[in-house]
């Protein structure tokens, strides 16, 4: 791994990340596996009979809790396209 | 009955997580070049992945199905365990502890006390949370089993090897980064089994008020709807069996934060986050999903309760209190949600055993080898080490799990003993962090003697010599004796030894400026927006707590 320096850059040193951080966004596996999840889940919910309904107090509990996931996924794809990583390098102040 | 009848969709929901997470693994691989990368993942999260695993690494599986079983015997007063025993500790963590541990650059909790006390004390602490942390990744491992036998039917070996497998992949490929990161997800496919579960019990017990009278009128009483009321000294009526100053001073005060301020399993998160400020925002992060979680845990417990017939009385039959949210999820949720529970638990379990071997491949590698048994090797020894002790860990783990399944007693006192050496630990921490004074001898022998006491308690109890009413009971008084013992011992022992070197105190004591000229004080890191002033965020955290006691009164 070079840390490639990059000529007429001021060289302060900007964490913007660990390697970690740079190989993949977090923000997207989380959305990518709540946003699959909850598809899954309305789907189902849509196809839902009175069998499940009636095992789930009433609720129609796989549609409810998809439409929920689906929230939580365009949360944080949201988040992780208007803040891409990098830019929240600021706060650094000790 | 427990087993479920998972449908191939549920299976496929599971199967999908497994793929993730191992795909996190053998991503996160290819980001450790050295032994900080692998053990520490190079210090770099923000403060919510490292707040969010600070949470879920505490959310393994005993925990939920233990505090769902809490629920359902003690009732609301279950609560405690979050509200007093948990949110206060981790404020405290995040305002007042978390500037030292991160400032003096440790990378491990035992390597603060040797940095301030001496070999013999970090020795001690090292090898204690060794061996602790690959009991307790075991006794998950092993819960874990009884679960996948009695809900899938799958042999109880299988269960342990598959889970430890996984488990060992993500972990060994990618070190504290892949765990930290798949603790993270956990923690929201958690919340995805557990919230609809919660959500339909309520609804199957015809809501809020129903599931209120049916508790009164269940063993539990009108006392089970209440955190704090039947808890007066001398007239203790509250199902959870101890009064308000133990329950204040031992779980509150003593147990909770010798657990949250000193256990590196979840230090070790905070210690990895990006800069001080993030370090103490982890804790505080940490907090608010703590205050909530009961809602998921306490209320299944209460409705399995007084849904299931003859719940809670296994030597008649009925099922046992653990069986809470097992038994709930196989009766009330359909195809589709119950391929997400049965995640979350794998989840949860995963969390718990990868919260254990993650932390003790740290201090296993730089408490032990680096500065004892295997001195000025390269940092490739020492990552590859910290490979091998993770495969090590685990293989032990999977031992110590079918261990547990012929001894199962053998592991509850286990447990219990090492209650018992957390309790005094805060106490030398505190003495160690804020007064010049203390002594490495005094460190010392306060650690041992605090833990000596706690033991005894425990044993006289056990014997039945004392008698304190309940087992919760117990563990807060024997918890107090080794902090109160460990804080007299060591102060005592430090005044009648000799002050330590002050290259001993520097840049981690109060007040004793560092190498770098700078002093240590409480003084809180300067943030512009409110959501990341710490004080800031655990006063919330606080108040919230504040007026949840006093609406659950």
């Amino acid at each position: 791994m070079s840390e490639s320096v990059q000529p007429g850059r001021p060289q302060t040193e900007v964490e913007t990340g660990s390697r970690m951080q740079r190989l993949f966004d977090l923000r997207y596996v989380i959305g990518a596996l709540m946003g699959v999840y909850g598809i899954v889940l309305v789907i189902r919910g849509l196809l839902d009979g009175p069998e499940q309904l009636a095992r789930a107090a009433g609720i129609s509990i796989n549609l409810w809790t998809g439409i929920g996931l689906l929230v939580v996924a365009a949360i944080f794809l949201v988040w992780g396209v208007t803040r891409p990583l990098g830019i929240d390098v600021e706060e650094n102040i000790d | 009955m427990l087993r479920l009848n998972p449908g191939w969709l549920d299976y496929t929901l599971l199967a999908l997580y497994f793929v993730v997470v191992l795909g996190i693994g053998l991503v996160a691989r290819r980001a450790v070049g050295t032994s900080a990368d692998f053990l520490l993942a190079g210090r770099s999260l923000p403060a919510w992945v490292t707040g969010l695993a600070f949470v879920a690494a505490n959310l393994g599986a005993t925990e939920i199905i233990g505090m769902a079983a809490n629920g359902a015997e003690y009732g609301v007063a279950t609560v405690h365990y979050y509200w007093i025993g948990a949110v206060p500790a981790m404020v405290f963590l995040g305002i007042v502890m978390m500037p030292f541990y991160y400032r003096s650059k440790v990378r491990s909790v035992p390597e603060f006390l040797r940095l301030r006390f001496g070999n013999g004390t970090h020795i001690l602490n090292a090898l204690v949370f060794a061996i602790a942390s690959v009991l307790i990744a075991g006794v998950n491992l092993y819960a874990l089993a009884i679960v996948l036998n009695a809900l899938l039917g799958w042999p109880e070996f299988l269960g342990i090897v598959v889970s430890a497998a996984v488990v060992l992949v993500y972990i060994g490929f990618g070190g504290l980064g892949s765990a930290i990161y798949g603790e993270v997800l956990q923690f929201f496919v958690i919340l995805a089994g557990l919230i609809p579960l919660a959500i339909v019990a309520v609804r199957h017990v015809g809501g809020f008020s129903a599931l209120a009278d049916k508790v009164t009128a269940s063993a539990l009483g009108e006392g089970g709807l209440h955190a704090w009321q039947g808890t007066g000294i001398g007239d203790v009526t509250n199902p959870i069996g101890a009064n308000w100053i133990s329950i204040v001073l031992g779980l509150g005060f003593v147990l909770s934060f010798g657990y949250w301020t000193t256990n590196f399993a979840e230090i070790q998160r905070a210690l990895s986050a990006k800069d001080r400020s993030a370090s103490q925002r982890t804790p505080l992060i940490a907090a608010f999903p703590k205050i909530l979680i009961p809602a998921v845990t306490i209320i299944p417990g209460l409705v399995a309760l007084v849904a299931i017939p003859n719940f809670g009385n296994d030597a008649t039959g009925g099922l046992k209190y653990n069986d809470a949210i097992p038994a709930l999820i196989g009766q009330l949720l359909p195809e589709g949600v119950l391929g997400i529970a049965l995640t979350g638990l794998f989840a949860s379990f995963m969390a718990g055993v990868a919260a254990n071997v993650s932390s003790l491949n740290t201090v296993v590698t730089y408490d032990l080898l680096q500065p004892y048994l295997a001195k000025g090797r390269s940092d490739r020894y020492y990552l590859n080490a910290g490979r091998v002790v993770t495969a090590v860990g685990v293989v032990i783990a999977i031992f110590t799990a079918l261990l547990a399944a012929d001894f199962n007693n053998i592991m509850t006192y286990l447990q219990s003993l090492f209650g018992i050496f957390n309790a005094p630990i805060f106490a030398t921490f505190i003495l160690g962090m804020f007064w010049k004074r203390t002594s490495g001898w005094g460190g010392f022998a306060g650690l041992l003697t605090g833990v000596l006491a706690g033991a005894l308690v425990f044993v006289l109890a056990e014997a039945g010599v004392v008698d304190f009413g309940s087992g919760i009971a117990t563990s807060f008084y024997q918890a107090g004796a080794a902090f109160i013992v460990d804080v007299v011992v060591t102060v005592v022992v430090s005044l009648a030894t000799a002050k330590p070197e002050p290259e001993r105190l520097a840049g981690i004591v109060y007040g004793v400026p560092g190498a770098d000229g700078v002093v240590p004080t409480l003084r809180q890191p300067k943030e512009r927006v409110w959501y990341r002033k710490p004080v800031l965020l655990g006063g919330l955290a606080l108040a919230l707590t504040v007026v949840l006691n006093i609406v659950f009164a």
